[in-house]
């Protein structure tokens, strides 16, 4: 008798034992993780990994130097919160100009600010070609004459890409390409979203439509 | 609640047989008394077991039915503290009979296991699911579960994450009580399911209309009461092992509980409960849902001491689920949930089938633990105290790791929230002083929510108090209730703005009140109407959350100077029954001043991830008037019919636009064929369903991101069967949803805009209820 209470003290004790060590360890703290030093409003912790600035550095030759202007698209707290904003070293719109008949080298630039130092996610992104690839205007290239194109709707503009994702199929990324204009187009104004569209798992095929957006800028240009 | 006929009370009205052959104006009468002092007990609950009419004994234990046919009756007599009485009546002439019931509770036994679990006895409508209904679902997520009681929609994300709607209704607006404990996890989000394994429920019932005066303030749409079985009081150990196997997702889930009370260890009871679920990707009817596995483990225990004027109980439960998100369904910009729109078949439908979880997915844990401990004050009077802790884990993790491989490979949740609850309540609850019922009770609760990860709502500290009492005027033929409740609720939230760390306090109180009334014309007619008030303080999302809420691919922004809401409703309930013709109805009308709810802004905003939608929380004044009816016939004692109807309408009173994502109006009609039970066989039946969902035409302008999906029809069917060997039972029941395959979208799934809902699903069950060991009887 008596070592059956003893049993069942042992087994309703060992219960409780359970029901106090199954409970998770929890974090006592209200307050949220520290805001990070990048401006944020919303108190970003590191471990996120989000872009915050997309800049497009178009370079041409005028004549014998180089001259090249950075746009800029920039977003400090990554997607959510404030909105993304325009600006650069020429503007702070979003319009893009360029002159005619001219060949640009374009180049494309992601940042993650919120960290310290700064984080290429072009880098990354370059390191991870094969699942990434730039699009404008959701323009599928064509593969014509080993280069992949895209030509900008009745601008006149021709986008060359310029890289290679360097898998046994190779396809672009679009990191690095070279823009071409023809004729003006005095005061018409273009539109030019810039998508770069995460697409792995073997999903990559040169078109706009498998995957997802990690960033979409929305530009417009002017030939002049 | 005896006065509301359950579904064993549908059953047992189909056994009924009417002889009209011979002279039906018999009288029966009679009085309950006690069996020990012969003092007589008031309002007894004197059912007539072969029709169903049900009625109250008087203040001095007096009964009477008339218009009996001649034959031979069952009688059932329940007393509060009092077995459960049956006894049998040959009625040939007029009779006059006298009942003795056996012992109150101080005699019957030393252990008062009868009044551990109080009935929610009040005037508002009440609908349950018993154990026969539960099995029509099991395997169901809760949401789903309940679905099957007139009035509750749900608000999906796929098939596999499900809210509860009550009358139009969810989130924050309706409570659900985990085993009498409000659960508390992160409501605030329309993909956050409730965090409760369904198979620790032997019955659910759903009370409609506001409830705040009982259970908080914010209870204004409805409560629904997941309750466990009671533990055993005589020395035993019996259980339950349910088996469910689902063709779509190639579900399996097995789920058993034991418990039992000790033969040497007097006073001591227990139970022990687990379940283990998995499923893999769904199927619509013409391609795979990629990665939409669900996995969980659930477990519970309780263990109990009831001594003759006491009781003590602790119970603990555990909640673990994985949940799978549809790849394509996961955040998109604008571009993308139009190019989303515009594919007949989303972009991973080439998948096949597999029950890998990865990303993006969430992961989701949910702790219990309660002690519970009553004392009887008096003869008809009882003190309840509780205490729980709830501790709530949700983390989602996105469709992409981080591209930078060091934080890739730490594989962290994005978001990744922990909500600890503490909560108290004391009750002091009385029956029968004379005509009158009632409690008074206090609450409070202290609630700690954090976050790591991704900002979307602050972390906070919330505590809240209330105090109420209401009490129940008891007739036979009428009762009239009256409660009021005062509340209080202190926010505090903690969130930054650039480095300086806010945090704001909000205090919020007021008075709720409600007061209802039942009129019963025996149990053939009961008509039931309800009036109450209710407020709610703005939510800590609906105040302070700004950012991108992933899970729903939308910029959702909080106003901190939201008011409170303030919400009258009134609902009026009637249950009719003539024959083999029985209809219950119900009507409601909530009316809101400053109603919260998001709506889109003017234009979606930029992002460097593109534009996306933004949903600003604004408060207006609204009303949500509705109708539920259900209407059921028996034409033979094996052949029934039933048809369900909900009607609902939700109006912006400020701008007369309807309010966005109400459900559309529904009907159901089945059909109920009883077989004649064999020796191996009974309670068999077939009970095929068609389905109606109209298309819901009620939709403010401009609002949503895509039009809403046509009405769509379904077919289903249940089939049902004991099999009993030796005197082991087995219970079978064979489900079939969307028998067709149709083809469909439902309005209020927020996967409708990027797949079409599941398609075929055949589901085999067995549930084997087990007595292993009974002291009384000799197995």
């Amino acid at each position: 008798m008596k070592t059956k209470i003893t049993k069942m003290m042992l087994m309703v004790a060992g219960m409780a034992i359970v029901a106090v060590t199954a409970c998770e360890k929890k974090k006592n703290d209200p307050a949220p993780p520290s805001s990070t030093t990048g401006g944020s409003t919303t108190g970003q912790t590191n471990t996120q990994e989000v872009i915050t600035d997309f800049e497009l550095h178009l370079s041409t030759l005028s004549g014998t130097n180089v001259t090249t202007a950075i746009y800029k698209y920039i977003d400090p707290d990554g997607d959510g919160g404030q909105p993304a904003t325009f600006g650069g070293v020429n503007q702070s719109d979003s319009v893009i100009t360029l002159m005619a008949n001219k060949t640009y080298t374009a180049n494309i630039y992601l940042l993650d600010k919120t960290k310290n130092p700064v984080d290429s996610i072009s880098n990354e992104v370059e390191e991870e070609g094969d699942e990434h690839m730039f699009f404008f205007n959701q323009i599928n290239p064509t593969f014509a004459l080993n280069q992949w194109t895209s030509v900008i709707g009745t601008s006149g503009v021709t986008v060359r890409y310029n890289d290679s994702d360097g898998a046994s199929t190779p396809r672009p990324i679009g990191l690095e390409s070279t823009f071409i204009t023809t004729t003006a187009t005095g005061t018409n104004k273009f539109p030019l979203t810039i998508a770069l569209r995460h697409q792995p798992n073997g999903v990559k095929n040169g078109t706009y439509a498998p995957g997802d957006t990690d960033v979409e800028a929305p530009f417009k240009f002017r030939v002049q | 609640m005896f006065k509301f006929c359950n579904t064993v009370a549908f059953i047992l009205l189909l056994s009924f047989t009417l002889q009209a052959q011979l002279p039906c104006n018999l009288v029966l009468k009679g009085i309950v008394n006690d069996n020990d002092n012969n003092e007589h007990l008031s309002y007894a609950v004197v059912t007539l077991v072969n029709t169903g009419q049900s009625i109250e004994a008087s203040e001095h234990g007096n009964f009477a039915f008339t218009n009996l046919c001649a034959g031979t009756y069952q009688l059932l007599i329940k007393h509060f503290g009092c077995r459960d009485t049956s006894i049998s009546v040959d009625l040939k002439k007029n009779r006059n009979i006298t009942i003795k019931m056996p012992h109150s509770y101080f005699a019957l036994k030393n252990i008062d296991v009868d009044v551990e679990k109080q009935e929610e006895t009040t005037t508002q409508v009440l609908q349950r699911l018993d154990v026969k209904a539960l099995d029509k679902t099991k395997g169901a997520t809760l949401g789903d579960q309940l679905k099957a009681l007139n009035g509750v929609t749900t608000f999906n994300t796929g098939a596999t994450i499900s809210k509860p709607m009550i009358n139009g209704m969810q989130g924050y607006r309706i409570l659900i009580l985990n085993n009498g404990i409000r659960q508390e996890g992160q409501q605030w989000g329309n993909e956050h399911a409730p965090e409760i394994d369904p198979f620790i429920a032997s019955r659910l019932t759903l009370i409609k209309g506001s409830a705040s005066v009982r259970y908080g303030s914010d209870a204004v749409g409805g409560v629904v009461l997941v309750e466990t079985p009671n533990l055993p009081d005589t020395a035993s150990v019996t259980g339950e092992l349910n088996l469910v196997g689902a063709s779509n997702g190639r579900a399996g889930v097995s789920s058993a509980y034991l418990q039992g009370a000790f033969d040497k260890l007097k006073y001591f009871s227990w139970r022990v409960q687990g379940t283990l679920k998995k499923s893999g990707n769904l199927k619509t009817p013409n391609y795979y849902l990629k990665n939409t596995g669900v996995e969980e483990t659930n477990f519970s225990y309780a263990i109990g001491y009831h001594r003759r004027r006491f009781g003590a109980e602790v119970y603990y439960s555990q909640f673990r689920s994985k949940i799978g998100i549809f790849s394509s369904a996961h955040i998109g910009n604008l571009t993308d949930l139009r190019a989303a729109f515009a594919r007949a078949k989303p972009a991973d439908s080439l998948a096949g089938f597999s029950y890998d979880i990865g990303r993006p997915y969430q992961n989701i844990i949910h702790e219990l633990i309660k002690a519970s401990f009553h004392v009887h004050t008096g003869l008809r009077s009882r003190l309840y105290a509780n205490y729980a802790m709830q501790f709530n884990l949700r983390q989602e993790f996105d469709k992409h790791l981080p591209r930078n491989a060091a934080l890739a490979a730490l594989n962290l949740p994005e978001l990744d929230y922990r909500i600890t609850t503490h909560s108290g309540e004391l009750l002091w609850e009385h029956d029968n002083i004379k005509a009158f019922r009632g409690k008074v009770g206090v609450q409070g609760m202290y609630q700690e929510n954090v976050y790591v990860g991704r900002f979307f709502i602050p972390a906070f500290v919330n505590k809240t108090f209330g105090a109420f009492a209401m009490e129940r005027f008891v007739k036979a033929h009428y009762e009239i209730e009256a409660g009021v409740r005062y509340d209080q609720r202190d926010l505090t939230s903690y969130y930054w703005i650039k480095n300086d760390l806010q945090s704001p306090n909000l205090l919020f109180r007021n008075m709720s009140y409600n007061l209802g009334g039942v009129y019963k014309h025996d149990s053939l007619l009961s008509i039931t109407l309800n009036v109450a008030n209710g407020w709610r303080a703005p939510a800590v999302n609906e105040l302070y959350s700004d950012g991108l809420h992933h899970g729903v691919g939308a910029i959702e922004r909080g106003d901190p100077k939201l008011k409170t809401e303030y919400c009258n409703n009134a609902i009026l309930g009637i249950v009719a029954q003539h024959q083999r013709f029985r209809a219950e109805a119900t009507a409601y009308g909530y009316w809101f001043t400053n109603f919260i709810y998001y709506t889109p802004a003017p234009r979606p905003e930029l992002t460097i991830r593109g534009s996306f939608p933004v949903f600003n929380y604004v408060q207006n004044n609204a009303r949500i008037i509705g109708s539920d009816v259900l209407l059921q016939y028996s034409v033979y004692k094996w052949l029934q019919l039933k048809t369900k109807a909900m009607w609902l309408k939700g109006t912006n009173t400020e701008t007369n636009a309807p309010l966005v994502f109400m459900p559309a109006n529904r009907y159901e009609f089945s059909v109920l064929l009883q077989l004649k039970a064999t020796k191996v066989f009974k309670e068999t039946y077939i009970e095929p369903i068609f389905n109606r969902v109209d298309k819901q035409f009620r939709v403010p302008e401009g609002v949503d991101v895509a039009p809403p999906p046509p009405a769509y029809e379904l077919l289903g069917c249940n089939i049902g069967t004991t099999i009993y060997a030796h005197r082991q039972p087995f219970v079978l029941t064979l489900s079939v949803t969307n028998a067709l395959n149709t083809v469909y979208r439902d309005y209020l799934d927020r996967f409708r805009y990027y797949n079409d809902a599941v398609g075929t699903n055949v589901t085999l069950r067995l549930r084997v209820p087990l007595i292993l060991y009974d002291k009384k009887i000799k197995v």
